[in-house]
């Protein structure tokens, strides 16, 4: 045993090391950016002391139906971040027109509109942005878009609905 | 050993600042960041909207979609055009921002060691801002602030292109000596800091000075980045500085070997080429022409192309080339990072029970025979483990089943189950099993809650902090166990007296780095400790 660990040992942390260290270092850099200078209603850390899976929170934009509640998202982020963007889902129900039954979100800045200079930060603010405006005309969740317009109380209750199953489960 | 633990120790950040005396030093720390890699500029370049980016960066960006990052404006890589001065303004911050840290930071260190900052220092601290251009850095004249000085020296470890230039500073620039006698040069000095200036500007100083703010010299406003501007300060113009600092920047460093370093013009940007155009053949003998690998599916033979040219061209743009050697390095790295799947969403490749298995039988026989005595604690749970012993089943030889069942109830690969136990949680997410190789415990068989002889003793502690939400009460939707939450559950105890499980026992090949937990940092980095308290969802009290 000591003999095999020792043999797979050397080249080890080399591999770690180098291996993704743009996207390492990258992430360190934006973790760090976000401890130290958090900013208002947004905070994410690595789960699991995993560089490469955030958890993300998320405070619901006040005067939309999300106010007062907190979100909790999961970001993936590819071995090429930045160059690729970071898969983000809702792990929190959510009932919104842009994002659908299991959470993914439909966002252009997280497709093809995905820029290497995007951070966790200008995700997560985006995110929080389309909480209150959500783009209506192509909806992942037609129920939910076609109740934001026509009856915000309905559209809340089942949002609320929805976000308690979380919490009693 | 581990390098990413140094890696995270030394990693600067605009933050730095925020608790310095000059909080706004934060914002040219930032505009000397790459907006891609938000480290500072390597070989910067310019695009034509006007947008500057490590060279590197913007190349591999451009391979992926031809736009500027920034704006979207169209471009492309043959548009690119080095950015020397960013590049110098650069070198001349990141050769004294551990000594400007320092300087700017003390005010507690400077009241415990019983000394005021009297005006003199104060003058030197402010001195040393205005000079963050033109001197280079001021080598080890400063020996407070022990840690900031290490860090510097970690720097350099790191870095070695910013080593040479330490090394041939002058150890004493004679700004000092000037400072002691009043020169003889028509001006005034400041009451307040000392510095000189003329007679009609000291008033409007005077005020800014009392404010705390830093002395800008006329005619030069904000350009502290900049080190072509010749300073109107007469202290600051000193003579040797100047030639050091071009000297250690365009020749080759006196620390590499004569062979390691080959000129610049050896270097000569390489050509894209249009990969539908060329056979797998061809595009093969290309790449050993190269002198990189050729093997592989035609997909991977033109990234790996397309990596190099990157590399390769990226390199060309440096003022401190590397050797072909090295880029052949990161060629191999990139190739370990990137061989897997571009979205990690899909399973490890690597991942297999069975060699998992093989490679560790010896250490499930030890380990089995360890945890005899630990039979009846395990019992209980054993039912929940059923269905993952079932899968092991399949692996494990007949007879290490049964002392598998008989006395080691958690499955071989602790992680396996706890990994996946949260996304199956959430219900939407498919299991990924991938999640696994990306665990930094890579000891997952010693389960017994005995202490183990061989393993050091975090191992032990990791494992149990993995497992025992696997135990205990899983939160709706996983949420806590998802959470680096800080206390019970955490898997980095903080108080652990070892080093972090290193990733040479990492037996996964997996290519996904090892990455330490904030919990691990050395004392510089504390600071994360302290923020993630205050963090409500960062403790295990808020779940669900």
């Amino acid at each position: 045993m000591e003999a095999s660990s020792n043999l797979t040992a050397a080249n080890a942390p080399k591999r770690a090391a180098e291996a993704g260290a743009t996207v390492t270092k990258r992430l360190q850099t934006e973790l760090m950016q976000l401890m130290l200078s958090p900013p208002p209603g947004i905070s994410a850390f690595p789960r699991d002391g995993n560089l490469l899976s955030w958890t993300g929170t998320m405070a619901g934009p006040a005067d939309t139906p999300f106010a007062n509640l907190t979100f909790k998202l999961s970001l993936e982020f590819p071995s090429n971040y930045p160059m690729s963007p970071p898969n983000v889902t809702f792990t929190t129900p959510m009932f919104h027109p842009n994002v659908d039954m299991a959470g993914r979100i439909c966002l252009d800045i997280l497709k093809e509109k995905w820029s290497a200079v995007y951070n966790v930060q200008t995700v997560l603010l985006s995110l929080q942005s389309l909480l209150g405006e959500p783009n209506n005309k192509s909806p992942l969740n037609g129920q939910a878009a076609d109740l934001w317009d026509r009856d915000p109380a309905e559209f809340k209750r089942l949002m609320l609905l929805r976000y308690r199953e979380a919490e009693e489960e | 050993m581990n390098r990413l633990n140094d890696l995270d120790a030394t990693l600067p950040d605009p933050a730095d600042w925020a608790t310095s005396r000059i909080p706004d030093l934060a914002v040219l720390d930032a505009a000397l960041r790459c907006e891609i890699c938000k480290d500072f500029y390597t070989a910067p370049v310019i695009t034509n909207c006007g947008h500057t980016f490590c060279s590197l960066c913007i190349r591999r960006c451009l391979g992926a979609d031809e736009k500027c990052a920034t704006c979207r404006a169209p471009e492309q890589e043959s548009r690119l055009r080095k950015n020397g001065a960013v590049q110098q303004a650069v070198d001349a911050f990141m050769a004294v921002r551990a000594t400007l840290l320092e300087a700017v930071s003390g005010i507690e260190e400077a009241e415990v060691s019983g000394q005021a900052v009297n005006a003199e220092e104060a003058a030197e601290v402010e001195d040393e801002i205005e000079e963050v251009a033109d001197i280079p850095p001021p080598s080890s004249q400063r020996r407070r602030g022990r840690p900031r000085k290490k860090k510097a020296d970690d720097e350099d470890g790191d870095e070695d292109e910013y080593r040479p230039r330490s090394q041939e500073t002058p150890p004493e620039p004679p700004k000092r000596s000037l400072r002691e006698r009043p020169p003889d040069d028509g001006l005034v000095a400041c009451p307040i800091c000392n510095r000189r200036m003329k007679e009609a500007q000291v008033s409007l100083h005077i005020d800014d000075c009392l404010a705390g703010k830093p002395y800008i010299p006329p005619r030069e406003p904000p350009s502290l980045s900049s080190p072509r501007k010749p300073s109107t300060l007469p202290s600051s113009s000193a003579p040797p500085s100047r030639p050091t600092l071009t000297q250690s920047r365009f020749q080759p460093s006196s620390t590499f070997p004569p062979s390691t370093a080959p000129p610049t013009g050896l270097f000569q940007p390489l050509p894209k080429i249009t990969y539908s155009l060329f056979t797998d053949t061809k595009l093969r003998t290309k790449l050993r022409e190269l002198g990189i690998r050729s093997d592989g599916p035609k997909k991977l033979l033109q990234d790996r192309h397309t990596e190099w040219l990157n590399l390769w061209n990226a390199n060309v743009d440096s003022p401190r080339p590397r050797t072909k050697r090295q880029l052949l390095d990161e060629l191999e790295a990139w190739e370990r990072a990137h061989v897997r799947p571009a979205n990690n969403k899909t399973k490890a490749p690597e991942w297999s029970d069975e060699k998992w298995q093989e490679k560790h039988a010896d250490t499930f026989a030890d380990l089995i025979a360890k945890a005899r005595g630990s039979i009846q604690k395990r019992r209980k749970v054993e039912a929940d483990e059923d269905e993952v012993e079932e899968r092991i089943s399949g692996e494990v030889e007949g007879a290490q089943i049964e002392q598998l069942r008989s006395s080691q109830p958690p499955p071989p690969n602790p992680q396996l189950r706890t990994a996946n136990s949260a996304p199956a949680e959430m219900g939407s997410f498919p299991p990924s099993s991938q999640t696994t190789t990306l665990l930094p415990s890579s000891q997952p068989l010693q389960q017994s809650s005995q202490p183990l002889i061989q393993g050091p003793s975090h191992h032990l502690m990791t494992y149990q902090n993995i497992s025992r939400p696997h135990h205990e009460t899983i939160p709706p939707h996983g949420a806590a166990s998802l959470l680096p939450s800080h206390s019970s559950a955490n898997p980095y105890p903080t108080r652990n007296p070892h080093p972090p499980t290193n990733p040479q026992e990492n037996q996964y090949v997996s290519s996904i780095p090892y990455v330490p937990g904030p919990d691990r940092l050395p004392a510089e980095k504390r600071k994360y400790e302290t923020i993630l308290d205050e963090i409500p969802w960062a403790g295990p009290g808020r779940a669900g």
